[in-house]
Order: C-alpha cells, then sequence, then structure tokens
C-alpha cells in the first residue's frame, strides 16, 4: 500500500505557507505519484478529519485574538507535519505480531489472563470482520496509547538493511508456516513457564537469518493467542492412535453418530477438518473388520469357508498395522525434532492422505466383504465374494482373487477328498453334497446324499456340480454296496507316488478343476459299471426278469401252466406255498431253465399274494425274484413292483391262451365224436366259429404285447445298457423307462390305458365264462351222444337252454370285443393302430351295428 | 446488516481500547480509526494524540492555576 503522504501536501483552500511545506513535503519525500484529484478528497478529509479530532481535547485557548478557525489551522498544519514525517513504522506492518505483543504485555501486565483471554477473543472477533482494511494501523496506535507498563516490543523494522542480508532462504518454509498452527494453549503455557531460554534466545535473534527470525516470533508470539488451535502435528499423532482403533485426545468416537468426531472446544480451519474426517474412517472401518475377525475367529456357525475369510482379513490388517507403524515413527520423529525445519520427508496431513489412499480402499473393499458375508457360509460365501471379483479395476479384480484363493482353500480341500476318496469331511455342513447319515446302505445310491444348491460356488457350472455329486456317490457306493476298495486304493496309491498328479485344486483355475473332475468321473463311472456288470451280473439278472417275471422263458412256462392249471382253478386258500414251490423245482427241471446259472434260479421265487374271498389260485399266484444290494439299486421296489403287475398281466392273458387252447383242441374233435348227435351240430359249428374269434383275438393281443412291446423296449434297453450307458444313474433311469413303456403299452398304466385294462378283464372274463358254457355245451353233447348209443333221446329243453345261455356268453364277448375296438380306434399310436387292424381284420367287428353300451 | 456489523466493530475496537487502556473515547476512537483506514500512519497519529493530550494537560493545569 502507498502511503499517500503527498496527498496531504495538498491543502486546498490554505495558505501559502502551507504551500510551502507541501512542497517541503513533496520534495523530502521524493515521494510517489498519485493521483491527485482523488488526493484532493482525501486531503480534505483528512483534514476535516484532524479538526474534529483537535476538537475532542478540550484545550482552552489562551490567545482569544486568534480566530479559532485559525488557531485550529495551525494546529493541523502542525499534526500534520508531525503525521508526514513519520510516514513509515518503525516495526513491521503486521497484525497479527502486533496483536500478539499487545497479548503478551497484557499477560505480563496483571499475571492474569483474563485481559489477554478477552482481548484474544476481541482480536477475533476483529480479523473475521473483513471492513476495516488496516486493521494493524488500528491496533498499533491503541497499544501506543495504551497505559500499561510495558512498552510494545516489535521486531526492529530491518528492511533498510535487506541489501546486507542475504535473501530469506526458504520460500516453502513460510508457505508451510501458514498452514501450520500454532500450538495449543497448553503448549504456550509451559511455554511461557520456560520464559527465560526463550528471553535468551530472543537476544540472538539478530544472528539467524531475517526469516528464522520471523518464524520464531511468530511462532512464539502467536502461541499466546487464545488457545483454540490445535498443532498439526498433535492430530496426526491422534490419527494414529485412531487408525488402530484408540480414541485420541482430540478426535474421539461418538457412538451416536457413529462416527468420530472432534472434541469440543477446539477449533481447526476448515479443510483441515475435512481431511481429519477422511481420514478418520480409516479407523472406522479398521474397528469394523477387527470386530468382524473378532466375533468369528471362533465361532463355528461360520464354517470353515468363514474362518479362512478371517484369517485372510487378519493377514491384511497386519500389513495395515506394518503402514501405522511406519506412520508412528515418522510422526514421534517428527515431534522430537521440533527445531528442525520441516523438509520434504515431513508428515502433514497432506502427505498422509496420498500415503493412506492405498490402504483406505483396501479397507473399504474388507468392510464390504465384512457387510455381504454376514451370514454366509461355504460355497454361499464364496459366490457372493466372487461376485465381486467382477469389477473393472485391475487392483480390486486382484485384492479379491488373492483373497478368494485363501478363502476357498478348505472348499477345494473337501472337493478332493470327496472325488478322490469319497470321504465327506464337512463338519460345518459347507460342501455342496449333504448326507443323511440314517439313511441305511441300501438306499445308498437313491438318498443317502443330496446336493445342497445354494452352496455351490457360481464359478462352478451346475452340471460340474452333478459330476461331483455322482463320482463322489459312486465312490461311496463302490465302497460300501460293492465292498470293493480297489478303486480307492488305486487313486491313493498313485496320488502318493506321483503327488503332482493329485491336482491341489486352487481357485482361479477353474478350468483345470473341471478338466479333473471330468476325467475323475469317467474312470469312477466306468470302473463302477465295470464292476456291476462283471461281479453282480447286472445284465444277466435283467435277462433273467425277462425269462421268469416276463414269461419269456416259454417251455418253462408252458410247463407250469400245465402242472398248476388245474391247482390253480381251486380257491386260493387251499393252496399251500411249499406245494407250489415244489411245482416250480420241476418245472425248472424238465425245461431249459435248468441249464441257467444257479444264482439266478436261487432267486427265483412264488409268491402268494393276499388272498381275498372267493379268489381262485389265479388270483393270488405269483412268482418272484429276489435281489439285493447292490443290484436293488437297479431293481428298485418301484421297478419290481411294476415287474409283478406286468407278469400278472400277461399271466392271464396265458391264461385265457391255455383255456382257449384246450377249448380247441377238445372241440376239434368235437365234431367227429358227436356225430351222431344232429341237432347240436350247428351250435358245435357255432360254437367252433366262436372259438376261432377268441382265438384270434387273444393271439393276435399277445403277439403285439410279446413282441411289440416286450421285445422292442427290451432291445432299447439292452442297446442302452452294453454301449451308451455311463453312469449307474443313467442305467437305473432307462431301466424305469423300460418299465414304463412296457405298462403303458400293456394297457395297465395310464389314465387312458387302465379304463382298457378294464375291458380287457372283461373280455377275458367273458372268454372264461364263454368257456365254461362251452363245458356245458359239452357234457351236454357227450351225454347225449352216449345216450344215442343207448338209443335215448335228450329232452329239448335242456339244449335251448344250453343254447341260450351260450348265445349269451357269445354276445357278451363280441360287445366287449367291439367297445374294446372303439376305444382302440381313438389312438394315435402306431403300434395300436395296428393291432387294431389286426384285431378287426376284414372289419369284421365294425360290421356290427350294435351301438356300445356304457359299461 | 452494514451498519450492524460496523457497530460491531466499533464496540470491538473500544472494547480493546478500554482493556489497553488507551484513555480514547468512542467519537476520538471513531475518528482516529477512519485516519487510520486513510493510512495515516499511525505512530505519527499517536504522538499527535500524545501532543494533544500534553496540550490539553498543560492548558488545564494553568488554567487550574
Amino acid at each position: 500500500m502507498s502511503y499517500s503522504e503527498n496527498k496531504w501536501g495538498r491543502y486546498g483552500d490554505n495558505s501559502p505557507r502551507k504551500m510551502s511545506s507541501r512542497v517541503s513535503v513533496l520534495s523530502s519525500q521524493g515521494g510517489e505519484e498519485s493521483s491527485f484529484s482523488s488526493s484532493n478528497v482525501a486531503n480534505s478529509h483528512l483534514n476535516k478529519t484532524l479538526s474534529k479530532l483537535i476538537d475532542r481535547f478540550d484545550i482552552p485557548l489562551d490567545n482569544q485574538s486568534m480566530c479559532i478557525y485559525h488557531r485550529r489551522e495551525k494546529k493541523t498544519l502542525r499534526l500534520n507535519k508531525i503525521i508526514c514525517s513519520q510516514t513509515e513504522p518503525s516495526i513491521v506492518r503486521n497484525e497479527e505480531d502486533i496483536a500478539t505483543s499487545i497479548h503478551e504485555r497484557l499477560i505480563q501486565d496483571h499475571g492474569s489472563t483474563e485481559k489477554a483471554y478477552r482481548f484474544g477473543r476481541l482480536y477475533n472477533k476483529l480479523a473475521s470482520n473483513n471492513r476495516l482494511g488496516k486493521k494493524w494501523s488500528i491496533l498499533y496506535l491503541l497499544s501506543n496509547l495504551s497505559s500499561l507498563d510495558v512498552t510494545v516490543r516489535g521486531l526492529q523494522n530491518i528492511d533498510s538493511e535487506v541489501e546486507y542480508l542475504q535473501p530469506p532462504v526458504s520460500r516453502p518454509f513460510e508457505t508451510t508456516i501458514q498452514d501450520d498452527t500454532s500450538n495449543s494453549s497448553r503448549n504456550t503455557r509451559r511455554r511461557l513457564a520456560r520464559n527465560e531460554s526463550l528471553r535468551s534466545n530472543e537476544m540472538e535473534m539478530d544472528i539467524l537469518p531475517p526469516a528464522v527470525q520471523l518464524q520464531r516470533a511468530k511462532e512464539q508470539q502467536r502461541s499466546d493467542v487464545s488457545s483454540v488451535y490445535v498443532t498439526e502435528s498433535d492430530l496426526l499423532r491422534d490419527l494414529i492412535f485412531i487408525f488402530q482403533g484408540i480414541d485420541g485426545q482430540y478426535i474421539k468416537f461418538n457412538p451416536e453418530l457413529n462416527d468420530y468426531s472432534l472434541v469440543s472446544g477446539i477449533s481447526v480451519s476448515k479443510p483441515m477438518e475435512e481431511m481429519v474426517f477422511k481420514l478418520a474412517d480409516i479407523g472406522w472401518l479398521y474397528i469394523k473388520i477387527r470386530k468382524f475377525v473378532q466375533l468369528n475367529v471362533d465361532n463355528s456357525n461360520i464354517g470353515l469357508v468363514g474362518q479362512s475369510l478371517c484369517a485372510a482379513l487378519q493377514h491384511e490388517l497386519t500389513e495395515y498395522y506394518k503402514l501405522i507403524a511406519i506412520l508412528e515413527a515418522q510422526i514421534e520423529k517428527q515431534i522430537a525434532d521440533k527445531s528442525l525445519p520441516n523438509d520434504q520427508q515431513s508428515l502433514t496431513l497432506k502427505r498422509l492422505m496420498v500415503w493412506t489412499l492405498d490402504c483406505t480402499q483396501k479397507l473399504r473393499l474388507m468392510s464390504i466383504l465384512v457387510d455381504v458375508c454376514q451370514d454366509k457360509k461355504g460355497g454361499a460365501l464364496m459366490t457372493t465374494i466372487h461376485n465381486y471379483t467382477k469389477h473393472g479395476d485391475p487392483f480390486f479384480r486382484k485384492y479379491l482373487t488373492e483373497m478368494l484363493q485363501v478363502v476357498s482353500k478348505p472348499f477345494y480341500e473337501m472337493l478332493a477328498r470327496w472325488v478322490y476318496e469319497g470321504e465327506l469331511d464337512d463338519p460345518y455342513g459347507e460342501f455342496l453334497v449333504a448326507c443323511d447319515p440314517t439313511v441305511s446302505e441300501e438306499d445308498l445310491w437313491q438318498s443317502k446324499y443330496s446336493i445342497r444348491e445354494n452352496m455351490l460356488p457360481s464359478f462352478l457350472s451346475k452340471e460340474l456340480g452333478q459330476k461331483i455329486f455322482a463320482i463322489g456317490k459312486s465312490l461311496n457306493f463302490i465302497r460300501y454296496s460293492c465292498h470293493d476298495d480297489t478303486l480307492v486304493e488305486q487313486y491313493y496309491t498313485t496320488f502318493n507316488n506321483n503327488t503332482a498328479a493329485r491336482l491341489t485344486f486352487k481357485y482361479g483355475e477353474t478350468k483345470a478343476v473341471e478338466e479333473a473332475i471330468d476325467i475323475a468321473y469317467m474312470n469312477t463311472s466306468k470302473a463302477l459299471l465295470d464292476l456291476l456288470k462283471t461281479k453282480y451280473k447286472l445284465m444277466d439278472h435283467l435277462k433273467a426278469m425277462k425269462r421268469y417275471l416276463l414269461l419269456g422263458q416259454g417251455d418253462f412256462i408252458q410247463y407250469l401252466m400245465d402242472v398248476l392249471g388245474e391247482n390253480l382253478s381251486k380257491p386260493a386258500t387251499t393252496l399251500l406255498r411249499h406245494n407250489l414251490t415244489g411245482i416250480l423245482e420241476t418245472a425248472v427241471r424238465s425245461s431249459n431253465a435248468q441249464y441257467d446259472d444257479p444264482e439266478i434260479l436261487n432267486r427265483l421265487d412264488v409268491r402268494l399274494l393276499e388272498i381275498q374271498n372267493n379268489d381262485l389260485g389265479w388270483d393270488v399266484f405269483t412268482l418272484d425274484y429276489h435281489v439285493d444290494a447292490p443290484i436293488n439299486t437297479v431293481f428298485s421296489p418301484v421297478a419290481m413292483l411294476q415287474y409283478l403287475q406286468i407278469f400278472n398281466f400277461l399271466w392271464r392273458l396265458k391264461r385265457v391262451e391255455y383255456t382257449l387252447s384246450a377249448s380247441w383242441k377238445k372241440w376239434g374233435k368235437a365234431s367227429r365224436e358227436f356225430a351222431n348227435v344232429t341237432d347240436i351240430r350247428q351250435d358245435l359249428h357255432f360254437a367252433q366259429l366262436t372259438i376261432q374269434r377268441m382265438v384270434h383275438f387273444i393271439y393276435q393281443l399277445q403277439h403285439y404285447v410279446l413282441f411289440e412291446v416286450l421285445e422292442c423296449s427290451w432291445d432299447k434297453l439292452e442297446t442302452f445298457i452294453e454301449n451308451k450307458s455311463i453312469d449307474l444313474d443313467s442305467i437305473i433311469e432307462t431301466h424305469l423307462n423300460y418299465l414304463s413303456e412296457i405298462t403303458e403299452k400293456g394297457f395297465l398304466s395310464g389314465t387312458k390305458e387302465i379304463a382298457l385294462s378294464g375291458r380287457l378283464n372283461n373280455i377275458f372274463d367273458s372268454i372264461l365264462r364263454y368257456k365254461v358254457a362251452l363245458d356245458h355245451l359239452h357234457e351236454y353233447a357227450t351225454s347225449e351222444s352216449a345216450k344215442m348209443i343207448f338209443g335215448k333221446t335228450g329232452s329239448s329243453d335242456k339244449i335251448s337252454l344250453i343254447r341260450h345261455h351260450q348265445q349269451e356268453k357269445e354276445d357278451d364277448f363280441t360287445i366287449q370285443v367291439l367297445e374294446f375296438l372303439n376305444i382302440l380306434k381313438s389312438y394315435h399310436d402306431e403300434d395300436l393302430r395296428s393291432l387294431s387292424t389286426r384285431l378287426d381284420y376284414n372289419d369284421y367287428y365294425s360290421s356290427f351295428k350294435i351301438t356300445p353300451q356304457t359299461p | 446488516m452494514e451498519s450492524t456489523r460496523n457497530n460491531e466493530v466499533k464496540e470491538t475496537i473500544d472494547q480493546m481500547a478500554t482493556l489497553l487502556n488507551t484513555g480514547l473515547d468512542r467519537e476520538t476512537l471513531g475518528l482516529c480509526v477512519s485516519l487510520c483506514e486513510r493510512g495515516v500512519n499511525p505512530e505519527a497519529l499517536a504522538s499527535v494524540i500524545k501532543d494533544l493530550r500534553k496540550q490539553e494537560l498543560t492548558a488545564t493545569e494553568s488554567n487550574i492555576h
């Protein structure tokens, strides 16, 4: 700022004396040029003010004669002269200086700090006010006029000596000082206590370079100003504590806000406050993570994977501790060497922010993980973390991948054990395979193990999960049900000899994991199937089933039927099981079945179903085939039931066929036998025709069932098992499909089909009833012929009765067949349509105009 | 607004002056402030005021007698 002293040289309406003084003023100044026009106004103002000032003082006038105005003028002039003569103050123009000096004076004056404190407050108020431009001068004025004892001590104005001294060394030195806040009041008092040394230091001030002088003085004097400033280094030290989760002196944890806040009563500049809060965030994150780790490190609910997460977090926190240790060392050193000037290595809030940037990010990541993994276990935990690795920032990706590698170790260990040994080592229920220990050995395949879908990590596909499941299950199956440890031992020895072959799975090597699992899957399944086929003769059993339960072995069945035929026609209660088994044995021995494997024959048995009222033997008799582990996984109880159902059906069919063929044989001779009984010749003819129709029907049906249904399905099953099957599950599935196909096509299952089967049963019944009627006819014919021989004639009403009976049964049969055919025609299945064509050969039945009656 | 702030400032300075026992009353202080704002050298102004005071003192003394 330029002192516009030359303005004062302008006395607009003043006497020439003042003019000369103006000139003298100008010349004495060698003054600066300024715009005279503006200075005019200022000048007159100055004068006016001066006069007013003079008036304030009650100076009586001794010389009454002089005009008041002139008197005042004189005074003004004189004062002006004084003012003009001293243009430059003798001390450095610094308001803080002055303020601190005043402050000190006040302290020293009364030994009480109250005044100083008040002054400090006032000064603060003044300092924040922008209205006054030249506070310094005001303060200086006040201090000069103050009637306190101690004089102001200021730094000598050394500007004049500047040329001789070197320029101040450190620019940055000064700027950092600007950032630095003065010492706290605590420190100040301490400092004042050891006043003497300071004082002595002051004396040597001239020796030090001016900039250092300045700084020293500033620091000292500023320390006496109000006790509201906090040093940066104090804050830094506090922050170091905060980083470790401990409350600092000035920054305390406020549980209401769940955040850090400065202790009230101290004031920090706004930007510094912001930085402090940002850095305090780190401490908050740290506390959160530490809490989580401590809570869960012994907690078994979180499982092994969760614990490895805690371990990984703990490891990261150790790294964090290292950083804090470095910072702390730095801070301590800095505080200890306070006298050294700050240089590039010093720690400031800004530098701290930059240095902790990296670790802030990491801590933030960790706290996110902590939040997200609160209640998750095992594979689900890994899935969650894995989702976060799909981040664009490579830093995050790398960090999370590393963490995930540690976290997924237990999972992969479990996986390796399961896949290579079939052992489920899962104390906390984290693996994707769950074991139900209550299930017995028989049900091992089906129900003992199940997949936990949510424990499958998202980086392993679902098929892979299925494969893993199957492998372990197969291994267990082989071990326990097949009592074969060779496979597992083989794996074990291979891996012991060649440890590299047993791949330790790691996160991130998903492809390698997949390949390894594929190979293991192939091997295990193959081993399992080989075992089943060779040691346990799966195929043989299937064939045996077909031969016996599905009536494949014709001669055996025929013999059985022959022998059992009469027995079964008796009521069921008369049947004795051991009789039947005996018969079975003889049947086996007398047919080709005797050449079969004794093991298979041993399993063949007779069973009697529950006996209900009025059951004939036919209704309760059935064959049975025993299966045990491990074959019973394929021949499950459900499958066996279906076999029995089919057997039942086929057996009835056979029975009808048997009956009809017997009748056919009988009646084939009848025409010759009863040639002499003329009146029944037509009956005989009709009977034969009917029998023929029935036979045709039954034979077509049988053909359909035996060839198109049974054989085709069997063919499919056989090819599949021989060639395409790769694991046990597929075999079981195919087997069940095979059976269900048979039952469907055999009219035994399926809603529509069951209606048909009902009709078929009716047909069978009607045939059987017809046979009874035929028997009557036969008896009659026999008796008639006998009578004829003996020359008697029979009564005609009997024959009419028989005829009526016969007619009735025949009609019944026809009706049933018609209905059956009607329904059959509604199917779209090719086989069934061809069946209906064959049954209704030449559209014989279609020509009947009989409308089908409701059943 | 302006005037209140003005008043605040005046108040503050006045308190400071009393604290420092300068012996200046409000109006004088105001004048001094405005002079300082104008750029007057405070040392000079201080000596002016001291001078005036001395004059006053001598005048009152002489008046007493």
